[in-house]
């Protein structure tokens, strides 16, 4: 029995199907991992804040510090939640600045750090950030040349961002195989190519986000650096020294110390007021 | 003629002598010596220890003498030697291993000589030197005719301070000296110190003689002025060296000697030879105490810097605009660890508060660190550029110090506002030095994807796999691209839109003809009234049947609403039959 290609759509039907039905757990599965992640949490949490210009009125009055606490409160309340990523990354900004004009130039560049997750290509943000980076002597972030800038573009996507990207690529490549499934010849080879190429290209940012994993939770904020030792006492043997800025993944804490996993791997312990959570 | 022939019959006879006896072979037996090249040496001279085992197959030396203030070299290879010859009609084989070690003595007096171990075809053996010592005496004709001194050294210093070492050698110009070399055992090997470049010494004008030191490298020396010691001229070289204490301890330099030596005639008649005549001339053992820097009185910005220093600065503008980029030069100098102090930080001092400090230049050269620093003045209210301390400790009044520059006068006149692109050198039009302000933080929520991660890899898997069975599938029936499926293809949409486009019934019955020819590979008027019933009984196909009946419906109709004013079909109707009847013609 032979038919038009056309009528051969309807065999299109189960696989949209099925991707649907992948789909709808997907879209579920992240907020659930977030919440289980957090906690449980509470109506007043997932609320906006009762008074959400607190945080700037006591900015734009010079009280910098309460500015700090208005705003640290409020992102206490948004923290881990996914889908305030965005709000999440203006208070993380904004604390920014108050630190830095309560002079606390190393902490506003952790904050600026945190803020970058959720909102890499904001230009206030960047340009705040390598003003500080300039203020405390630091050398620029990024160096120059071709793998510098890929990789800079490739960080400029949130992970949300990447996914719908990711998506928009296969989206395409599935109008393009299917072009080459039901007509073939050289366009119908060309188009798949294309289609391959543009979905391969679409998934290079969420490609980084997945391989990088999440991002390091803390960051060195004393402006000298801080020795790293192998226990949490003060007397106990340096292992190695962390720079500033230097950023690391915390592990478990103990009285006024963190443990931390450092970018070689080592596992070191570090007075806590000397690191600072960049992760929310 | 005859005596020719004799001595050939000789020859011949004892050759037939040696083929027809059995040949015998005789080894020596096995013996190991030890022997030093003297018993009596100058103090500095080198002493050759000689160890020879003969007729061994294999042999090494395992354990070397240890003797305090005697200098024993390594083992090189061996030097291997064989001979065969014939003692008494018996092949007489002999082998031998020898080597030679260097031993320097670094004080006068006499040094017993342990008996050194060696193996010996694998089994070890002691083997006493001789002579069992060794006497060395100070060579009192070479420090008549040359001196080494060790001059300027401090009995003290501190941690960090440098110190000089002034090395001063010469011997008698009535010498034809023709070799000379220096035997320091602490250059290069001490620890606790470090060598810098020093203030150097005045070389102008002056000749440089390379004199080898340790036989490893050579060192310039510069010629001095000859001087007259006892009546006597010599010839003086000199060379100074810059050191630096790392830790508190007490440091010993041991004796030095400086080794040179002159040609002199050898006998021997007709073929006598030159030899070489060597001089030793000493100079003592010296020491330095290395004292730790005191804590009490440590100022907080003290930076490490020791010694006795000078400070000056230099400013390459007076007259600027706010704004504008100036540099400040500040050199310090002085016998001070000049490398290894922390320069101070501008951007920490209060006084420069009125400058934005951009950076500086460190660099340093000899006994002199200069550091440029970049600075911005930042309105016209800034008159002069401050002094720049820098906290010392000074060895000879054993106190922390203060060493400040003398302040710049300035003039800035007011700028246009001072902008990044200026300070930074980039092109950042309008950007003022100074953050960017707070944002509102809405309450929206972001946009989320929505898909996961397994969503996304699930899907993109699942679009090729599709792809993959689609594809398959469609080649089932041939080739998509082939001419025969895209005439197919072109007739349907040339009859969906000839449909389209149709005004009447008519149009509609002649688009729908001309589509059925395309399917049969016939010309349109072929269809224009023909029975598509019996058309399709002429194939002999049930299926062509049944789709050719609701064909000759369609057609009927289509004639009848164009010929009778009946109703004609509607448009997916005769859409619906045409593509049917093109599906069982296919088949």
């Amino acid at each position: 029995m032979k038919f038009n290609n056309w009528q051969i759509l309807p065999l299109l039907a189960p696989l949209v199907a099925i991707m649907a039905l992948m789909a709808v757990p997907a879209t579920i599965a992240p907020i659930d991992a977030d919440l289980s992640a957090s906690g449980p949490v509470s109506a007043e949490a997932v609320d906006p804040p009762a008074v959400p210009d607190a945080g700037a009125v006591a900015y734009r009055a010079g009280d910098y510090q309460q500015a700090q606490t208005l705003w640290r409160a409020e992102l206490d309340q948004l923290s881990g939640q996914a889908s305030k990523g965005e709000q999440i990354g203006q208070l993380c900004y904004n604390l920014g600045n108050a630190a830095y004009r309560s002079k606390q130039g190393m902490q506003a560049l952790a904050w600026y750090t945190a803020a970058r997750r959720y909102l890499p290509r904001d230009e206030d943000l960047l340009a705040n950030l390598k003003f500080v980076r300039g203020e405390l002597a630091l050398p620029p972030e990024h160096s120059s040349g071709l793998l510098a800038t890929l990789s800079e573009s490739l960080r400029s996507w949130t992970l949300p961002e990447s996914k719908n990207m990711a998506l928009v690529g296969v989206l395409l490549l599935l109008l393009a195989l299917g072009y080459e499934a039901l007509r073939g010849g050289k366009q119908g080879r060309t188009l798949a190519l294309v289609g391959f190429s543009l979905c391969a290209l679409l998934w290079l940012p969420f490609l980084r986000h997945t391989l990088a994993g999440d991002p390091p939770s803390h960051m060195v904020i004393a402006a000298r650096g801080t020795n790293a030792r192998s226990e949490p006492r003060p007397d106990a043997k340096s292992l190695l020294r962390l720079e500033p800025t230097a950023t690391a993944d915390r592990l478990d804490e103990w009285g006024e110390w963190t443990k931390l996993r450092a970018e070689t791997g080592e596992e070191v312990w570090v007075t806590t007021k000397k690191v600072m959570p960049i992760r929310w | 003629m005859q005596r020719l022939k004799y001595m050939t019959k000789s020859a011949l006879v004892r050759l037939l002598v040696l083929a027809f006896c059995a040949p015998t072979f005789a080894q020596n037996k096995v013996s190991v010596k030890a022997s030093l090249s003297t018993g009596l040496a100058n103090l500095g001279e080198t002493v050759q220890l000689r160890i020879t085992v003969e007729n061994a197959k294999d042999a090494r030396v395992l354990k070397l003498p240890i003797v305090e203030d005697l200098d024993v070299g390594s083992v090189g290879p061996a030097q291997r030697s064989s001979f065969t010859e014939y003692r008494g009609g018996v092949m007489v084989s002999r082998s031998s291993l020898r080597w030679v070690v260097p031993m320097v003595p670094t004080r006068v007096g006499e040094f017993d000589i342990p008996a050194i171990v060696v193996e010996v075809n694998g089994m070890p053996q002691k083997v006493q030197v001789t002579p069992p010592s060794l006497k060395v005496v100070k060579d009192m004709e070479g420090a008549q005719l040359g001196f080494l001194e060790v001059l300027d050294v401090p009995k003290r210093v501190f941690e960090g301070q440098p110190f000089p070492v002034r090395l001063r050698l010469g011997w008698a110009q009535r010498l034809q000296v023709t070799q000379a070399g220096l035997r320091l055992p602490w250059w290069g090997t001490q620890s606790g110190v470090l060598e810098v470049d020093g203030p150097g010494f005045a070389q102008r004008g002056k000749k440089i003689q390379e004199l080898p030191v340790n036989d490893r490298i050579r060192v310039p020396f510069t010629q001095e002025k000859s001087v007259q010691i006892d009546g006597e001229p010599y010839h003086v070289f000199q060379n100074i060296r810059t050191l630096v204490a790392t830790r508190s301890t007490d440091l010993e330099f041991p004796q030095s000697t400086l080794v040179f030596a002159e040609a002199v005639a050898g006998s021997g008649g007709m073929r006598r030879r030159q030899r070489m005549r060597e001089y030793f001339a000493t100079a003592e053992p010296f020491g330095v105490e290395v004292l730790p820097i005191p804590e009490e009185g440590r100022p907080f910005e003290w930076g490490g810097a020791v010694g006795t220093l000078k400070a000056e600065r230099r400013l390459n503008a007076r007259d600027v605009v706010a704004g504008e980029t100036i540099q400040l030069d500040v050199t310090w100098s002085g016998m001070a660890n000049i490398e290894f102090f922390d320069v101070p930080d501008l951007k920490r001092l209060s006084a420069f508060e009125g400058f934005r400090v951009l950076g500086h230049d460190d660099s340093h050269l000899g006994m002199e660190r200069r550091v440029v620093y970049e600075l911005v003045p930042l309105s016209s209210e800034v008159t002069e550029v401050p002094s720049v301390p820098l906290w010392y400790f000074n060895p000879e009044s054993e106190a922390y110090e203060l060493l400040e520059t003398k302040p710049v006068p300035l003039r800035v006149a007011e700028g246009q506002g001072l902008d990044l692109g200026d300070a930074f050198g980039e092109e950042t039009e309008g950007e003022k030095i100074d953050l960017r302000d707070v944002h509102g933080v809405g309450s929206e929520d972001t946009a989320g994807s929505p898909f996961g991660t397994k969503g996304l890899v699930g899907s993109l898997f699942a679009t090729i796999l599709g792809w993959l069975l689609l594809r398959k599938q469609v080649r089932k029936h041939g080739d998509p691209d082939s001419r025969e499926r895209r005439r197919l293809r072109q007739a349907d949409r040339k009859l969906r839109r000839d449909l389209a486009a149709a005004k009447d019934p008519r149009a509609s019955s002649l688009a729908l003809c001309h589509f059925l020819a395309t399917q049969t590979g016939e010309e349109s008027e072929a269809w224009v009234g023909r029975d598509a019933l019996r058309w399709a009984q002429d194939q002999d196909s049930d299926a062509a049947v049944a789709a050719a009946t609701e064909l000759k419906q369609i057609l009927r109709a289509l004639d009848e609403a164009a010929y009778h004013s009946g109703s004609a079909p509607d448009r997916s109707s005769i859409l619906k039959a045409a593509n049917n009847f093109a599906k069982q013609v296919a088949a």
